[in-house]
């Protein structure tokens, strides 16, 4: 009897070690060597009115609106997402419905390449914290159904993921986005990814954008969720397509702040346009504004200001000293196309009470070896060159950072205390 | 008298242009040597990258399967080890970094050679060729607002080089057509930049809200779209004229004028940015060498708005 209940434990045990392993094994994702056919049945080909290319926008109150967007090959008449906090259920669709306010035809510049729109769905009054599940439709035809998860309205328990420059590169691109949703797999408090610019080569490309988007379903996973998209516009996302697939009107909404519950505010700006005039104006105002309000106060725009490769950005004489001025938390950055935390910096110095920038865009592009020289990367700083994208977990007292590389591994794990401000 | 004054002018303007030579190219190499490359090198890497990524016939792939479309792509390797990539990387990057320095030691020892070979000067030809090769990579990049426009754009930069090596040569066939590449260079360059101007280009915005900063101006937007516009007209004005007459006076502005927009690099940036100052440097010293040169342009004006000699300067 002894021997018997000895033998159904140990047969227990070795079960439950196998079922982590599988359940490890499962989590993980095999990225050695990809298959094209398997990674495209992923994907939607975009035909006739199927939704395809899907992907929730967030700009603004990301605990009580969205945009659900999504193209087609074909213009069609009737673009509609259903929604609701309940599922539909495999054959149905959730309660609510938004008829899409914005339909057009993606601006398209080289012949011979077919023509494809996009549809975009402006959703509000949602509410904070909650899974939403959508189903898209375009004359009749449905994509199945997914779910995102709104941001809450207060609290910091959450973890966002940065990241920049695919650009080239189309497996490491899908290695990345697959690492993405990995991640937001593996922990629920994964909500959303800020992507840092320098999607494609060339923005006015749609051929190169449609790729863009459609590898971006890659990081759906594969329960249906989706992981809300915080965009910004890098250098090579020139011309209007970019502003076609963000819903962003072109000459007002070239800066941003999102509002990821009234705790945490991340700031986009545009290092494409001036530094100075409206947009200095505007950053002064929105920092002046949020600082005391927020506990995490972020910003994230493309050309960085203490880059580890190129020089800095025209944009730091006028950026800079306001982030100084209004005790930023950290800036995330891109385009150098490497890995780097700088030391606390302020006033253009070490200073245990500035600002850390990191960065720069690992997305699937060629990485670029840094000048680790470079006084603001060394001594406390560091950098490197590897794929990869940034994990931000917030909390009410700290905010790590770590660099999660192609592999799974941590480049780089570092703790920020709040500001006591 | 009056001839040993114009040869000892001569020396001059070819020494004043030979050090801009050294500067221009010290300028445009700089970024190579201590940044992420030149232009030309990073879109050798780029390309290099994505074949050995195999990407091109995994773009071709999903083209096929999602859009229905089918790309031709050239038959290429499959995804190669990326040590090996790696490696070859660093290879192409060193190779950059050799020809910028090559570049570098040309100038710097053509500057001392030519006043003893001036047959020499024919090699000012290969960093000309250099800073060319890159404006044209920086238009292939992209990246940049008017990207597309960088050969036009960089003219003075190349063409500098070019003319310098016709006028070493010392004869009044090739002091003639140094005369046009010239004037060639500075129209095309401060044609783009004038188009660039009236367009807004957000970095030509910044330099004017940075600078009025620095001086406790707050430039509102409109006052500073109005001046670009301004600036744009006239350099659009100057560009036109440049090809059209031969003017002493709006060719010493030219030179001003490029040496002004030169220096608000490092004015609205600070000192580190030097190298951008130095690579502009030609849009102030090409000017210059037309002034000196004193050739005619297409169109003559009456004696007292042009250069009083009748006869190509033998200087």
């Amino acid at each position: 009897m002894k021997n018997n209940r000895a033998n159904w434990i140990i047969a227990s045990l070795v079960l439950s070690v196998m079922s982590m392993a599988s359940a490890v094994a499962a989590n993980d994702v095999d990225l050695a060597k990809l298959d094209v056919k398997s990674l495209v049945a992923k994907m939607t080909p975009l035909k006739g009115t199927t939704p395809a290319q899907w992907r929730v926008i967030w700009t603004e109150d990301a605990s009580r609106e969205a945009t659900i967007s999504w193209s087609t090959a074909e213009l069609g008449k009737k673009h509609v997402v259903y929604y609701g906090t309940k599922s539909g259920g495999k054959e149905g669709k959730p309660a609510l419905s938004q008829e899409c306010q914005s339909n057009g035809i993606y601006t398209i510049t080289q012949p011979k390449i077919t023509p494809a729109y996009y549809h975009h769905a402006r959703i509000k009054g949602l509410k904070p914290n909650t899974r939403y599940y959508f189903v898209l439709e375009s004359d009749g035809e449905r994509s199945r159904e997914f779910y995102f998860r709104t941001a809450p309205a207060e609290g910091t328990d959450f973890t966002l993921i940065h990241g920049g420059d695919s650009r080239s590169g189309h497996a490491n691109r899908c290695r990345m986005n697959l690492r993405i949703a990995e991640q937001a797999n593996s922990d629920s408090k994964v909500i959303a990814f800020a992507h840092g610019g320098d999607y494609i080569v060339t923005g006015s490309k749609w051929e190169q954008w449609r790729l863009w988007l459609s590898q971006h379903e890659l990081t759906t996973q594969e329960d249906g969720r989706v992981l809300p998209i915080i965009p910004t516009k890098g250098n090579h996302d020139g011309g209007k397509i970019y502003f076609e697939v963000f819903d962003l009107e072109e000459k007002t909404k070239r800066w941003h702040t999102t509002m990821l519950g009234k705790d945490v505010a991340l700031v986009t700006l545009d290092t494409n346009s001036p530094a100075g005039g409206p947009q200095e104006e505007w950053l002064e105002a929105e920092l002046k504004r949020l600082r005391p309000a927020v506990r995490w106060l972020l910003v994230q725009y493309h050309r960085p200001m203490y880059p580890a490769v190129k020089g800095p950005a025209r944009h730091a004489p006028i950026f800079c000293p306001l982030f100084d001025k209004y005790n930023v938390d950290i800036a995330l950055e891109s385009d150098g196309h490497c890995m780097k935390r700088t030391v606390p910096i302020r006033n253009g110095k070490k200073d245990p009470t500035g600002i850390i920038y990191v960065g720069e865009g690992g997305l699937g592009v060629g990485q670029r070896k840094t000048h680790a020289d470079r006084w603001y990367l060394k001594d406390g700083g560091k950098s490197g060159s590897a794929h990869h994208v940034m994990r931000l977990d917030f909390n009410p007292d700290e905010l790590r950072v770590r660099f999660i590389l192609m592999d799974g591994s941590a480049w780089d794990d570092h703790t920020i205390k709040a500001r006591d401000l | 008298m009056g001839k040993r004054n114009r040869v000892s002018e001569r020396e001059n303007t070819l020494t004043l242009a030979a050090i801009a030579a050294v500067l221009t190219v010290l300028g445009a190499a700089w970024p190579v040597l201590f940044n992420e490359g030149s232009a030309a090198g990073k879109l050798l890497v780029r390309t290099h990258e994505v074949e050995a990524a195999g990407d091109v016939d995994f773009e071709a792939a999903m083209v096929t399967e999602l859009y229905g479309e089918t790309l031709e792509v050239p038959a290429s390797d499959p995804e190669s080890n990326p040590v090996a990539t790696a490696a070859q990387v660093s290879q192409l990057q060193q190779l950059d970094r050799g020809v910028a320095i090559l570049c570098l030691a040309l100038v710097a020892g053509l500057a001392f050679a030519c006043r003893k070979w001036p047959k020499l000067a024919w090699l000012y030809l290969l960093p000309a060729l250099w800073l060319l090769a890159n404006a044209q990579a920086t238009a292939m990049n992209g990246g940049k607002a008017f990207a597309e426009l960088a050969v036009p754009a960089h003219a003075t930069r190349w063409g500098m080089l070019v003319a310098l090596a016709l006028l070493i040569l010392r004869n009044p066939q090739s002091d003639r057509i140094a005369n046009w590449v010239l004037r060639i260079a500075c129209a095309l360059t401060f044609a783009v930049h004038g188009w660039e101007s009236l367009q807004l280009n957000p970095p030509f915005q910044d330099l004017l809200y940075i600078t009025a900063g620095h001086v406790g101006i707050g430039l509102s937007e409109w006052v500073c779209h109005g001046l670009l516009r301004t600036i744009g007209v006239m350099d659009l004005a100057l560009a036109v004229s440049v090809v059209a007459v031969h003017n002493r006076r709006m060719l010493f502005w030219m030179a001003c004028w490029g040496l002004i927009t030169a220096a608000s690099r490092p004015v609205a940036m600070g000192l580190d940015a030097w190298p951008e100052f130095a690579m502009r440097l030609p849009n102030s010293v090409v000017p210059l060498l037309a002034l000196f040169l004193g050739l005619q342009a297409l169109f003559s004006l009456p004696s007292s708005t042009t250069n009083k000699q009748s006869k190509p300067a033998t200087l």
